[in-house]
């Protein structure tokens, strides 16, 4: 690890604190903030403040200080964190945030950055305007005005004298008198030492935890007076440190004999033995003492030659601050480590590997059909899948991370729009793999610009209709057989149906006369160059359309559908796998070629009625009734173009995605199997019906089957063949 | 730490491992207190010590103070360098009078 | 053998840096992301010295420094409380609770170090 590696760390934890700042402070903007909630909001600023100077941001550490301290004053509730507050300290987060993208992109900071600072710093200070805040950056030194002493002349030495007597308790508080003075050795010489016996009672009276010795020293140093003070800064309370500088006068140091409680005479000796005072000098000094002598001339020690620390009432620790803080979460976090994300897509590339290797195995096994190689692959499997689950678990993170960006964004677009709207989340624990996390943020900001923009009404509107004037958006997710459901709805006025059909006649996406269901209306606002809003507004002139949302969740293996009520409101609901590297998949032949279907959508195994088979072989598609139900079907063997004649008897795979089912007509099953998933090439991309292919235990390949997309194909070819039926 | 103390009439030998730190003041001082009292020729054995804090150090100056006061021996007969360079850095190599290797104000 | 200082901050970055400084010093160092974590890690170990943030998640610096103080085999060990130029009461509470030292939060690592070498050498 290197400072580099902890300016990384420092950089991600800024991005960490910022968000549950944020996060606090919009919440803090609904209901008044609780204790715990200030708290954190102070904490978060305090240790990006902290953590800056570690690194000696100063920039930082001055922007940060202000903040921190306006947040000081409404943790002490001095001011209340108001709206005006919250939003000034939401744009502070964000500055925060752009001073942590230059440090990201090794960027200086400029003059508009600096500038930036400023305003804000501006606008924080009004609320600290009655009292003046010390600089942060710079920590509080007490240097000494040069020191003036009294009459009298120089002695000789250039030495320091350090006159050390310790609180009895020094050792009971951890602090080790050797201690300071093996350190008090690397800021100069300690040229002669006298260790004070005095006070030690003897062995059977003395308690062995308190300190009794004491300390003459003469020092030799070019460390200036702060400096050498400095060293007794833990234990000067209850201590007498007297520090005297080279060539102070005669009469200082009378002054220190004077102040202890040891007779005259035995210091003067010891500051003779020091080497600090010659004996003439001391004779002469205390001379010269005794004739100007009288009580109120000679000044307290303590006032000219030390600088003893003021001591306060010690403040009983009574008053604790009750945090009881937002329990569980917290430890939880304390016990989490952070994973390099590549490491952990290596591991999930292993167990990929593994999985292959092991299937491998198994096939080999099968073949030879030795009992106890079948065994033991078969135990192999098992655990391959346990570590394949714990492995994908691993890359799985809640979706309320990303749900309650939406707060920000929800209550900046309401205020763009001038339109009231409340953000309602619920799934937040709806863990999803990492990589779709990240992919799934800028199609949901979509969606919810969306939703806003073109879903819920004006205020005047909603009223007319008798709706409460504030709009809701919903944002939801739940888990739905092996796919995670994320869903964005409003109750908004809902898609009109009949607009959305003119437009697209309009735009030639379709023809007048084309007979649609619903589901296939609402579905062309996901083509390209279709709005719905009859004025362009702020927000969908960004030049990103719907048909980008469904082509970014396509890419993920996902669906977009939408349900709307006209006039209630609309719901777009999102389908995810909820992983992109592993899936169980159900292994298919058709002639030579192996395809893997995923399993989750597999509903059942039928053979092809005789009276289809071969009846349609000149159609891609037809229907078959299952158990009274009309089943669309598909033929691999026609789709992919394989030659060859097939079987007798051909076999369907009954699938289901979403609410629609199909069947897909192959020449034989061949069970399941756990497969890798490798994405196909830029060439191969374009195929319908393929979604990537997978390397078989046997060393050979197999596609994965596409099942929405080659729904979408059957259900086009279905329609051509009777559109009475949709 | 280990302290061993072996009392055979006005002699005794003790030998002390470890460290000599606050955190073990309490129980030198008890383990101390008959073989000062009670020996007129006391060895100490501080070969092992691999520490020693102020508190340690003023257990041995009030052990080697007493003995200077009865008139009976206390002699160290063995330091380790860490209570040597303790010695050395309080001056008091002189103070203990045994035979010290190498002393850095001479 | 190196004496181990154990830094309790709540702060990756800062306790990164602190372990970089006293590491390259010479100490061994633990880590306690707050008082409750650094509390559950110090027995079975042999600490040195503590070095404690005040205003932490699950327990702050003082309830832990008071806790640390109660245990047999750290009731001398010496505390530096890292507190901030405004928390002046904070100081004499952590004071009061056994952290007789402190360093003013922000603050360099050569400044903490300063502090440490103070009480204990490597």
């Amino acid at each position: 690890m290197s400072l580099d590696d902890a300016m990384q760390t420092f950089i991600i934890e800024c991005r960490e604190l910022l968000e549950s700042m944020e996060a606090a402070l919009l919440s803090a903007e609904e209901a008044p903030a609780s204790e715990e909630a200030i708290n954190a909001i102070f904490r978060a600023a305090h240790t990006i403040k902290g953590s800056a100077g570690l690194f000696g941001l100063d920039h930082i550490v001055s922007f940060v200080h202000v903040a921190e301290s306006v947040l000081d004053k409404v943790r002490n509730n001095e001011i209340p964190l108001d709206p005006p507050l919250v939003a000034l300290m939401l744009q502070v987060c964000d500055h925060i945030g752009l001073l942590v993208s230059y440090l990201e992109q090794f960027k200086e900071p400029d003059n508009d950055l600096l500038e930036g600072s400023a305003i804000l710093q501006a606008g924080l200070s009004t609320y600290l305007s009655d009292t003046p805040q010390p600089s942060a950056s710079t920590l509080p030194v007490e240097h000494d005005a040069p020191y003036e002493s009294e009459g009298g002349t120089p002695v000789e030495t250039d030495n320091w004298h350090l006159s050390l007597r310790f609180n009895q308790d020094v050792l009971r508080n951890g602090m080790d008198p050797l201690s300071f003075i093996r350190y008090l050795g690397t800021l100069g010489k300690i040229v002669s030492i006298v260790t004070l016996t005095d006070t030690l009672p003897p062995l059977d009276a003395m308690d062995p935890e308190t300190c009794y010795l004491g300390f003459e020293i003469s020092f030799s140093s070019t460390a200036d007076k702060a400096d050498i003070e400095s060293v007794f800064d833990f234990v000067r309370e209850g201590s007498q440190i007297h520090i005297l500088p080279p060539r102070s006068k005669i009469s200082e140091y009378i002054q220190l004999i004077q102040s202890m409680p040891a007779d005259d005479m035995r210091l003067g000796e010891l500051l003779i033995k020091c080497g600090t005072l010659t004996r003439q000098e001391l004779e002469d000094g205390l001379a010269s003492q005794r004739t100007v002598e009288s009580p109120d001339q000679v000044k307290p020690i303590g006032e000219v030659l030390i600088e003893q620390n003021v001591v306060q009432p010690v403040v009983v620790a009574a008053a604790l601050d009750k945090q009881k803080a937002v329990k569980d979460v917290k430890t939880a976090e304390a016990s989490l480590i952070r994973v390099d994300a590549n490491k952990l897509d290596q591991l999930i590339n292993l167990v990929g590997e593994l999985i292959i290797a092991s299937s491998g195995a198994s096939l080999i096994a099968q073949k030879e059909a030795l009992p106890h190689l079948l065994e033991s692959t078969s135990t192999i499997s098992r655990l391959v899948e346990t570590i394949r689950d714990s492995a994908l678990s691993l890359r799985m993170v809640p979706i309320g991370g990303t749900f309650s960006k939406f707060k920000r964004v929800v209550r900046d677009v309401s205020a763009e729009l001038g339109k009231d709207i409340q953000l309602e989340i619920s799934g937040e624990e709806t863990e999803l793999d990492k990589t779709v996390v990240e992919k799934i943020g800028d199609p949901l900001t979509h969606l919810v610009r969306n939703s806003m923009d073109h879903g819920i009404e004006p205020a005047e509107v909603r009223l007319a209709r008798g709706k409460p004037v504030v709009g809701t958006l919903k944002l939801d997710a739940y888990h739905d057989s092996g796919n995670i459901i994320i869903e964005v709805s409003d109750d908004g006025g809902g898609l009109n149906k009949d607009k959305i059909f003119a437009k697209a006649v309009e735009r030639g996406l379709i023809k007048p006369d084309q007979i649609m269901s619903e589901n296939e209306i609402y579905n062309l606002i996901f083509e390209p160059g279709f709005s719905t809003a009859d004025a362009v507004s702020n927000l969908s002139g960004r030049g990103v359309g719907m048909d980008v949302v469904r082509r970014n969740i396509e890419a993920l293996r996902g669906t977009v559908e939408i349900r709307s009520v006209l006039g209630e409101g609309a719901t777009m609901r999102i389908r995810l796998p909820l992983t992109l590297a592993i899936i169980d998949g159900f292994l298919v032949e058709v002639g030579d070629s192996s395809y893997v279907v995923p399993l989750d959508m597999v509903i059942e195994c039928i053979e092809l009625p005789v009276t289809q088979a071969g009846h349609d072989a000149e159609n891609d598609a037809d229907f078959i009734n299952l158990r009274g139900e009309v089943l669309p079907y598909l033929r691999l063997r026609k789709h992919f173009e394989i030659n060859g004649e097939p079987p007798r008897r051909e076999n369907v795979v009954v699938v289901q995605f979403g609410d629609r089912k199909m069947g897909i007509v192959v020449d034989h099953l061949m069970g399941e199997l756990q497969t890798v998933i490798k994405p196909l090439g830029k060439v191969l991309n374009k195929i319908r019906g393929i979604g990537g292919f997978t390397i078989l235990g046997s060393g050979r390949v197999a596609l994965i089957v596409d099942v929405p997309s080659m729904m979408q194909e059957a259900e086009h070819a279905a329609h051509e063949h009777i559109t009475q039926k949709t | 730490m280990t302290i061993t103390v072996n009392i055979n009439g006005a002699m005794g030998h003790v030998v002390i491992e470890g460290e000599m730190t606050i955190f073990e003041a309490a129980e030198y001082h008890a383990a101390l207190m008959p073989p000062v009292t009670q020996c007129h020729m006391l060895e100490l054995d501080l070969t092992n010590v691999t520490e020693i804090d102020t508190s340690g150090l003023q257990l041995l100056v009030s052990a080697k103070l007493r003995s200077q006061q009865t008139g009976s021996t206390l002699s160290i007969t063995g330091h380790s360098e860490t209570v040597q360079q303790v010695l050395d850095a309080t001056d008091l190599a002189g103070f203990f009078g045994d035979q010290v290797v190498l002393t850095a104000s001479e | 053998m190196s004496k181990t200082v154990m830094i309790v901050d709540d702060s990756t970055t800062l306790r990164q840096v602190v372990r970089l400084a006293l590491e390259g010093a010479g100490y061994s160092v633990l880590e306690g992301a707050d008082g409750k974590d650094a509390l559950s890690k110090l027995t079975g170990q042999k600490v040195h010295l503590i070095v404690s943030d005040v205003n932490m998640p699950n327990m702050d610096g003082i309830t832990f420094v008071k806790a640390v103080k109660q245990l047999p085999a750290y009731k001398f060990t010496p505390v530096i409380m890292l507190t901030t130029e405004a928390g002046e009461s904070k100081k004499l509470e952590g004071q009061a609770a056994g952290a007789k030292a402190w360093v003013v939060k922000p603050f360099q690592p050569a400044q903490l170090l300063m502090a440490v070498s103070k009480l204990i050498m490597p």
